[in-house]
């Protein structure tokens, strides 16, 4: 029974979250490009995420009539619902993760994985040359840089010896944060969540310019919505991830600082987080389909297998591999 | 921009039926038969050098025995001058593409032939451009009238994008002032 | 029955993909039909007209003075160009001398109108690439010009200021002093741009050895301005033909070494920074005086002068209703427009209407060599290419 109020509240503040991240990112794309942002609806805008889920509620869903229509309604279902599975796992304080598991990581790899399916599934239901062009290109860029991903995480669990993210984050708090000895691993991991939640400048499979919208250009109202949801808070997942690794979690960064709660902490960094990857979109241009998948394949997973056989020499050779 | 002094001596070989010049500007009329001669001459001659073709334009003149004249438009970068070549064609006479001297001649080409009906043979490519798919009738000829034949709207009573003749409510009044 | 593994094999056409007229990187209305091997284009097939408006056609129908407001509307981002051009050939068929003071005032306006449409090009360009913020920081300092197409002409976008035989009106009081504070501070707004752009890895990437157009097929294709200039040809018509007073000032012709698409927007950016100093200088040598030619047949005479003279507002009259009645010639008038040479061609009979006036767009030049220039590139970089042509579907159509 408390298990269930604990689903709900997680998935509330997930959808509320990603709800004013939408906003948040229209605010700060505005201020970099010396314009307001949405500022009439509420003070501030900010009943602007309201407003956009009301109208996308009422708006007309048109379902092309060539296309399979119960694969068409699964799409965005299964996008949406993969998306919200890996919050499970996540450590918002030092005893407040839904459920701890000893393969965590692994966990939440597999999830982000499953997400792939949505795309795929959207972009051949939607039976429109554009919208299949679109999902295969946006599938291979995932499966790339997950692998990249797959090799970074690899690396962390070799330093503390578990999957179990709260482990990581408990091993941060005695030793010091993973940001300080990995910086060049942090960054190669950042730009591959980048690359892997589909966000400018690795957006060309959604890109305006070349295929509208890619895979999602068949699809209007609610089902859109859940696209856009799914999509949005896998970035947040993966900030979360980030930080779960690399910033220590819910610790603060200097012991004084402790009077404010460890999962307010949390939501400071997932903010820093959000602030990166809008600013990423305001500043700079897309990438080329095959510069892409030419920097995943020839670059980062390069850099990452050999970040990996570095850590794990240098930890055998000081002893300090675990177990 | 100063006049090639050796412009008249060399042009003097080319088989020009008129020379003239308006304003500083050297215009020569030639047979449309000794059109691509007369271009790979001025192309390819090192003392004429008209290695860029600007603009192809068409002139209907109504009344003439010739009444169409096709322009050529002409510009020598290495020596800084400007030529214009005329050809006068009547209604039915075909001209040949100059698309394998310039090749930048064929939407020139294409413009002539939509918009005046001109037919230029040996245009690799020579199919409407600026009028709509399904056109009919070449809209730059005088007399071809302002207002057109045929206008396309979308009609609410059938719901549909309708081509119906141009009726117009009030004549076109045109004021002819000059006295 | 057998089956022969020779009937297996199909007929394989390439794959054909409509960039349609409805598309937010298309500039304007463009079909473009794509053939594609993959990812890759083998043939690019541009349908234009579909935004054909019979400017040619209406132009003969008005008379000279009702002409000019349709060459506004050609090429909707750089207005006073083409203005500029038309009065030259009307200039040069009824033979008026303008006083150095419009001339002047023509320079200033024609390098303001450089900078507008550098500034979207540059900007619509990077839109499309992806980077969407200069694109907003380009519009802030066009909002700023056109404010000064306002200022002299009491519309922002479509002034028809520049008429045969001058300018319409004089320079409002402090205008020159405002412009020369634009001046000084758009110079920090344009290394902002560049500063987003220039050194960007990503944005070298996707426009170094795009659209690279060797020497000879830029002018084989008649290219002009920047797309000739960018493969290494230093021809500027404000250099190399010049009209107005261009030849007695002094600025220099950016040219780049490679053809590609990464040296024409250094040149465009370049070429900004020199239409600024263009209009420091004319600032600074403006004299004063008239600003409408002296011939009261071309330019209607002021209304000091109609309330003292008779045959002034004979003129008047007669400019009102009938307009001017040039004699039977025909010329080509070219200038130096932002996008390439523009050029009229108008030929006269004797009315007081132009008999034809051909217009010579250097974006029809361009869009044609479209297909030459995306052989072998990727559907991502036709977008690049054709924001690089700079082409505004105004005045390719017409």
């Amino acid at each position: 029974m408390f298990v269930l109020l604990k689903i709900l509240y997680i998935i509330i503040f997930v959808l509320i979250s990603v709800a004013f991240f939408t906003h948040a990112e229209r605010k700060i794309l505005a201020a970099v490009q010396r314009r307001k942002g949405p500022n009439l609806i509420g003070v501030f805008g900010l009943l602007q995420p309201l407003a956009d889920g009301f109208k996308l509620l009422v708006k007309e869903a048109i379902t092309p009539s060539n296309s399979s229509k119960t694969t068409f309604v699964i799409a965005p279902l299964l996008t949406f619902i993969v998306s919200l599975l890996s919050w499970v796992v996540i450590p918002f304080d030092k005893y407040s993760t839904l459920s701890e598991l000893n393969l965590g990581l692994l966990y939440v790899l597999a999830a982000s994985s499953l997400g792939v399916y949505g795309i795929i599934v959207a972009g051949w239901s939607s039976n429109s040359k554009y919208a299949f062009l679109g999902a295969m290109r946006s599938a291979a860029q995932m499966i790339s840089y997950e692998i990249s991903i797959g090799f970074v995480v690899c690396t962390i669990v070799l330093c503390t010896g578990s999957f179990n993210l709260s482990v990581i984050v408990a091993y941060q708090q005695e030793v010091v944060w993973f940001i300080v000895p990995f910086v060049f691993v942090f960054m190669l991991f950042f730009i591959c969540i980048v690359a892997e939640t589909n966000r400018h400048p690795f957006d060309l499979p959604e890109a305006e310019a070349e295929l509208v919208a890619g895979y999602t250009v068949e699809y209007s109202a609610m089902k859109f919505a859940l696209f856009s949801l799914g999509e949005y808070s896998n970035i947040l997942l993966m900030s979360a991830l980030t930080i779960v690794l690399f910033f220590g979690g819910w610790l603060p960064p200097f012991d004084f600082l402790g009077f404010i709660p460890n999962s307010v902490w949390f939501g400071l960094k997932i903010c820093f987080f959000v602030i990166i990857f809008v600013l990423l979109r305001a500043g700079l241009p897309r990438f080329r389909y095959d510069q892409l998948m030419t920097l995943g394949w020839t670059i980062f997973l390069p850099m990452s297998i050999f970040y990996f056989v570095f850590i794990t020499f240098g930890l055998y050779s000081f002893n300090g591999l675990p177990l | 921009m100063q006049i090639y002094s050796k412009f008249f001596e060399l042009s003097s070989y080319l088989p020009v039926l008129v020379k003239f010049s308006y304003f500083k500007e050297q215009i020569l009329v030639i047979n449309k038969s000794s059109l691509l001669f007369v271009l790979q001459n001025i192309k390819l001659h090192s003392l004429f050098q008209f290695n860029s073709l600007v603009c192809i334009s068409g002139v209907d003149l109504l009344g003439l025995n010739y009444r169409f004249s096709v322009v050529y438009e002409f510009l020598s970068l290495p020596f800084n001058f400007r030529i214009r070549l005329k050809v006068f064609l009547n209604e039915f006479s075909v001209i040949s593409s100059i698309a394998d001297v310039f090749i930048n001649s064929v939407w020139w080409e294409r413009e002539i032939w939509d918009l005046f009906g001109i037919f230029f043979e040996n245009n690799p490519d020579l199919r409407r451009i600026l009028t709509d798919y399904g056109f009919e009738g070449f809209p730059l000829r005088k007399d071809f009238p302002l207002s057109g034949f045929y206008g396309v709207y979308y009609s609410s009573i059938h719901k549909l994008v309708i081509e119906e003749p141009v009726s117009l409510p009030q004549e076109y009044r045109s004021f002819l002032l000059s006295n | 029955m057998l089956l022969k593994k020779k009937d297996l094999f199909k007929q394989l056409k390439n794959f054909t993909l409509n960039f349609g007229p409805q598309h937010p990187a298309a500039h304007g209305v463009l079909r473009l039909v794509l053939e594609l091997n993959g990812e890759v284009v083998e043939r690019a097939d541009p349908h234009i007209g579909l935004l054909h408006r019979g400017t040619e056609k209406l132009i003969e129908y008005k008379t000279y003075t009702q002409a000019l407001p349709y060459f506004d509307r050609l090429d909707y981002v750089s207005m006073m160009a083409q203005e500029h051009t038309y009065s030259l050939a009307v200039e040069k068929i009824a033979k008026i001398q303008i006083p150095e003071r419009a001339k002047f005032i023509r320079v200033i306006f024609c390098e303001i109108t450089r900078v507008l449409n550098h500034l979207l090009a540059v900007g619509c360009h990077a839109l499309d690439v992806g980077a969407m913020t200069p694109f907003l920081w380009s519009f802030e300092e066009r909002e700023k010009l056109m404010e000064f197409y306002e200022r002299v002409s009491g519309a922002r976008l479509h002034a028809s200021y520049i008429r045969p035989g001058g300018v319409s009106s004089d320079l409002p009081i402090g205008m020159l002093d405002d412009i020369f504070l634009f001046c000084n501070s758009f110079i920090d707004r344009l290394a902002e741009v560049e500063e987003m752009l220039t050194t960007n890895r990503i944005w070298k990437e996707r426009l170094i050895d795009i659209g690279i157009v060797s020497a000879e097929s830029a002018v084989a294709w008649g290219f002009s301005g920047v797309l000739l200039r960018g493969s290494g040809i230093p021809w500027d018509l404000r250099k190399s033909q010049p009209y107005e007073i261009y030849k007695d000032l002094s600025f220099s012709v950016p040219v780049g070494s490679n053809g590609d698409c990464y040296d024409r927007y250094i040149l465009r950016v370049e070429e900004m920074r020199q239409s600024l100093n263009l209009i420091l200088e004319c600032i600074k040598k403006i004299p004063s005086g008239a600003i409408k030619s002296s011939d009261s047949k071309v330019m209607m005479p002021s209304r000091t002068e109609l309330k003292k003279s008779m045959e002034a507002v004979i003129h008047h009259f007669k400019f009102c209703t009938e307009g001017y009645i040039l004699p039977s010639a025909e010329t080509y008038a070219y200038t130096e427009a932002p996008k390439g040479e523009f050029g009229v061609y108008l030929v006269t009979k004797g009315t007081e209407k132009p008999y034809r006036c051909k217009i010579r767009a250097p974006g029809f030049a361009h869009l044609q060599a479209l297909n030459y220039m995306v052989q072998g590139h990727m559907i991502a970089d036709v977008v690049t290419i054709i924001g690089t042509q700079d082409i505004v579907f105004g005045e390719v159509d017409r």
